[in-house]
């Protein structure tokens, strides 16, 4: 089928579910709810209205989830407003029910893109217990965002021959400016996380079964379960895979390629990247990677499609430096869902530099001017500011909400979002490529995990002076051994600048290593004997989320 | 497995092995030599074979308890370069006069780069009297990746001739890949020894003999080699050999393991892992650039998991290694904590399935703490590959 009739099926067949589900009064109710009570007090409209709100919350959590102590908003207009976002998306949850009944599966028979789909707005976990205008930023981005990803997913179901398979620190700009989708592996990752805690692990074990080694970092690892469980899709172009996260993932591409059998090319990434001789090499490489798509594909680089969006970029950086600003105030309107990943969206992921990406982020960025004007803090009841260094607990998405309502640690910052500074040359096509490569090698982990360990410590020790944390928390995930081996120093280099340092042992992908009370009891331990501090809700200190998604 | 008698010319080797400041690189400190520390195959030896440098190959020798490195490096890191760093801490290595690391993977890098912090090195390094560098050596062989990795190449040397006064000239360098060469001839000889079907060297005692070139001059060992190889060809084959074995993987610098494997009756008859002769054995080329020569011998041969688009052909170069030295049995072992061999390790177990070559995957910290394990695994496997061959 072609996306357009496949749209306008799932549009079709959607009006029709809605009226078989006799879903539109609820709806209507629901709309009616949010114009009405957005100003108001939750607990007189839950007494006048009763079975509306019983209504409302059971088919809250029929489609999404209990409501517990960490989750619920303090407000049901907040719910709703939620519910109807998330809606707008998860719809497709009772869409494609109904196309498989009828035998149609967009998704060949890939679990793990059918839950993806369905979960790619599902952001309610970010935001468990968010409210008001805080929660209205994190939705003024992802709308625009989701969009973008789900155009990508179409692409890649309907027209993989379009898409180029690519992983983390292959810049994707080079990719569309030839009119090609770039399509990334991490996607994997993200969604099963974002799905279930327990997500990863169906991939993790099959990846360990086959032989790879159960203390290898268990990111890689997962898209290589993936790989192996035949979950990618059929017919990409070609793929593009570099060194750039880590030795491990690196590894683990080598196990991809084979399983999917597709022409691939290596971005090599120098140990010493930030040198001009560095940079220079790796841009040398980005001319032999459109050289090998062009070969692969036949596609054409058109340089005016790049300039747009290096431009695009550019004008990017200058919204995250203001967002970094901002956050590094006494009133910081971003709470830790918005500063972490918003930046690797924007300038590092395959969606750096769209349009979409720009709306997003201008979107959210009103809100946070107003907030800031207005002197409305992401966290009102921050006592602690804290960095988060390391890659966060990527199965406990919500890890920031109870960190800030147990204990009043506001996460400013983040290691990820902590990269590149710079603007990119725009005069050439060559200063362009320049500019791209030096964009890329400072890429997410990449600045902090590779090269010299004045890498790791120089950008630390920018943030601390920038962001003045209370404390900083580095999520130690056991299996990321750039940074396990550097643990002593890291501990020495904290005591010599007189900065408390939490190290949270954490797994990213694989909760049986460290459950999400594992990491809670760490950072308990943490403020209570070395902070002397008091929790702000004793009550989050302990509670059983072990069968939580 | 039988052997009528010890070679005498082995304990020379097997000296060299105890501590690394062994007798010849203490003579070669006192005829003013530089000795130069190294890690990794891809660092191209000859760079630290020029002028008067020699190169020492970083290991740790009788080390089973890394208490200090751990603190450093946490447990959760491979063992072999935290039982080098654990070594760097206690002082084994103050004789060097510098380190170049080959960037080879995170762990040895980071084990590395702990030297700029350690104590008996950073005032060194301050006064410039000890060098750090570590390679910007590329995962992949290209054109983009050659002129970096011989740009950071030439700025190391420009580093040791500013300390050491060491002449780094096209000359230079052409002569140490010379010398190089003619250590390799010699060991060569003594390799192929192992090929035929009446084996005179066991796989221990190639080791030690191979160990000895990482960690003193090479110069002052083709002499010794040459007088081995005639102790060899006069000695007794050796009998009762069960199976011909391959051990292929990660860091294997500890003799005592080769031992352990052929205790059980197994020969080994190629050495295709970290601190082994394959690769390098090849003949490097002497004419024209010596560095573009050296880097493209290194890029071309290296075959570290490390090297990221090579793997099949890596996996090739094995088959060629079966047929050249009659392998019935592979083992592969892989270090604990080594990301890169634990996937490539992984894609082999598959491939050498389908060429039916019977191997074992063993995966091994550096240390014999499970040396019951591995002796009855190992029994078994040979075991296996006699039950094979009768089968045929």
């Amino acid at each position: 089928m072609e996306l357009k009739e496949i749209v306008s099926s799932i549009k079709d067949k959607s009006a029709a579910l809605i009226k078989e589900f006799e879903l539109a009064p609820i709806i209507k109710e629901l709309e009616d709810f949010d114009k009405e009570i957005s100003a108001r007090v939750d607990a007189g409209f839950t007494k006048k209205y009763p079975d509306k709100v019983k209504k409302a919350k059971e088919l809250f959590t029929y489609l999404t989830t209990d409501l517990k102590p960490i989750v619920w908003k303090g407000n049901l207009a907040d719910h709703i407003y939620e519910y109807k976002e998330w809606f707008n998306f998860a719809y497709a949850n009772i869409v494609e029910k109904k196309l498989n009944e009828g035998g149609y599966d967009p998704f060949q028979g890939k679990d793990l893109w059918k839950h993806g789909y369905k979960n790619v707005a599902a952001n309610r976990k970010m935001n468990a217990g968010v409210a008001g205008n805080r929660l209205r930023m994190y939705y003024a981005f992802s709308k625009d965002l989701n969009s973008v990803i789900q155009k990508d997913l179409i692409t890649a179901l309907t027209h993989p021959e379009q898409c180029v398979l690519i992983c983390s620190g292959v810049p994707a700009e080079p990719i569309r400016a030839m009119g090609l989708t770039p399509f990334t592996l991490e996607l994997v990752a993200k969604l099963t996380r974002t799905e279930d805690q327990r997500g990863p692990i169906k991939y993790l074990d099959k990846c360990e079964e086959a032989g790879v080694a159960i203390d290898t970092c268990s990111f890689p690892k997962m898209q290589a379960g993936a790989a192996l469980d035949g979950q990618y899709f059929d017919g990409f172009a070609c793929a593009v895979f570099s060194n750039i996260a880590c030795d491990s993932a690196m590894a683990s591409y080598a196990l991809i390629e084979e399983k999917l059998n597709i022409p691939t090319f290596r971005l090599d990434q120098p140990y010493q990247f930030k040198t001009e001789q560095g940079i220079t090499a790796f841009k040398e490489e980005l001319y032999e990677m459109i050289d090998f798509i062009h070969d692969t594909t036949g596609a054409e680089m058109d340089w005016d499609l790049l300039a747009k969006i290096v431009k695009n970029l550019n004008y990017l950086q200058e919204l995250d430096l203001e967002r970094f600003e901002l956050n590094a105030s006494t009133c910081p309107p971003f709470d830790a869902s918005m500063m972490i990943g918003q930046h690797i969206v924007a300038r590092h992921s395959a969606y750096a530099g769209l349009e979409e990406v720009i709306t997003a982020m201008e979107n959210q960025l009103d809100f946070a001017r107003d907030a800031y004007a207005r002197g409305e803090s992401a966290y009102p009841n921050m006592k602690y500011r804290a960095i988060l260094w390391n890659p966060p607990p990527g199965v406990y998405t919500d890890f920031h909400v109870w960190a800030e309502r147990c204990w009043g640690i506001g996460i400013l910052t983040d290691m990820e979002t902590y990269g590149f500074t710079g603007f990119i040359d725009e005069s050439s096509n060559d200063s362009m490529l320049y500019g791209l490569s030096e964009k890329e090698l400072w890429g997410p982990m990449s600045h902090h995990t590779r090269g010299p360990m004045d890498n790791f410590f120089g950008t630390l020790w920018k943030a601390v002076e920038q962001y003045r944390p209370d404390l900083v928390i580095v999520a130690d995930h056991v299996g990321c051994h750039p940074v396990t081996t550097i643990h002593g120093l890291l501990k020495e280099e904290c005591q010599r600048k007189n900065v408390p340092l939490c190290i949270m042992n954490q797994d990213l992908a694989d909760i049986r290593v460290v459950s999400k009370q594992g990491m809670r009891d760490q950072i308990n331990d943490f403020m209570f004997n070395v902070m002397n501090a008091e929790p702000l809700d004793p009550s989050l200190l302990s509670f059983d989320d072990s069968e939580e998604w | 497995m039988e052997i009528k008698e010890g070679l005498k010319g082995l304990e020379f080797f097997e000296s060299l092995l105890d501590t690394p400041q062994n007798s010849l690189v203490d003579k070669a400190i006192a005829e003013g030599r530089i000795p130069i520390g190294y890690a990794c195959y891809i660092t191209p030896e000859p760079l630290l074979m020029v002028d008067s440098a020699f190169p020492v190959r970083l290991r740790a020798p009788h080390v089973t308890d890394t208490t200090q490195a751990n603190y450093y490096m946490s447990l959760l890191s491979c063992m072999c370069a935290r039982s080098v760093l654990e070594t760097l801490i206690d002082g084994r290595y103050d004789f060097l006069k510098g380190i170049i690391g080959g960037g080879a993977c995170m762990h040895i890098n980071r084990c590395i780069q702990h030297v700029d912090w350690l104590d008996n090195f950073k005032d060194r390094i301050a006064d410039k009297d000890f060098v750090v560098h570590t390679l910007d050596a590329p995962r992949k062989n290209s054109p983009a990746t050659r002129r970096l990795f011989v740009k950071d190449m030439k700025q190391a040397a420009a580093s040791l001739t500013e300390a050491f006064g060491l002449d780094y000239s096209d000359e230079s360098l052409r002569k140490a890949i010379i010398d190089l060469n003619r250590y390799r001839a010699a060991l060569k000889r003594l390799s192929d020894l192992r090929r035929g079907p009446e084996v005179k060297i066991t796989g221990t005692e190639f080791h030690k003999v191979v160990l000895a070139g990482h960690v003193a001059p090479k110069d002052m060992l083709i002499e010794p080699i040459e007088a081995l190889i005639k102790e060899v060809e006069e000695r007794e084959p050796i009998q009762g050999v069960r199976a011909r074995i391959m051990i292929t993987g990660t860091s294997f610098d500890k003799p005592e393991f080769t031992q352990l494997i052929e205790d059980q009756g197994a020969l080994v008859v190629a050495d295709r892992y970290c601190f082994g002769s394959i690769p390098g054995l090849e003949q490097i080329p002497v004419d024209g650039d010596p560095w573009e020569n050296l880097i493209m011998n290194y890029l071309d041969t290296c075959e570290c998991a490390r090297m990221m688009e090579n793997s099949k052909r890596r996996f090739d170069q094995r088959k060629e290694y079966i047929d050249y030295f009659n392998v019935e049995g592979v083992v592969l072992e892989t270090m604990k904590f080594c990301d890169t061999w634990s996937y490539e390790a992984t894609m082999n177990m598959d491939r050498y399935k389908d060429i039916n070559m019977p191997f074992m995957r063993l995966e091994h910290d550096n240390t014999l703490a499970t040396e019951g394990q591995i002796r009855t695994r190992i029994q078994a496997f040979v075991e296996s590959i006699e039950n094979k061959r009768l089968v045929r």
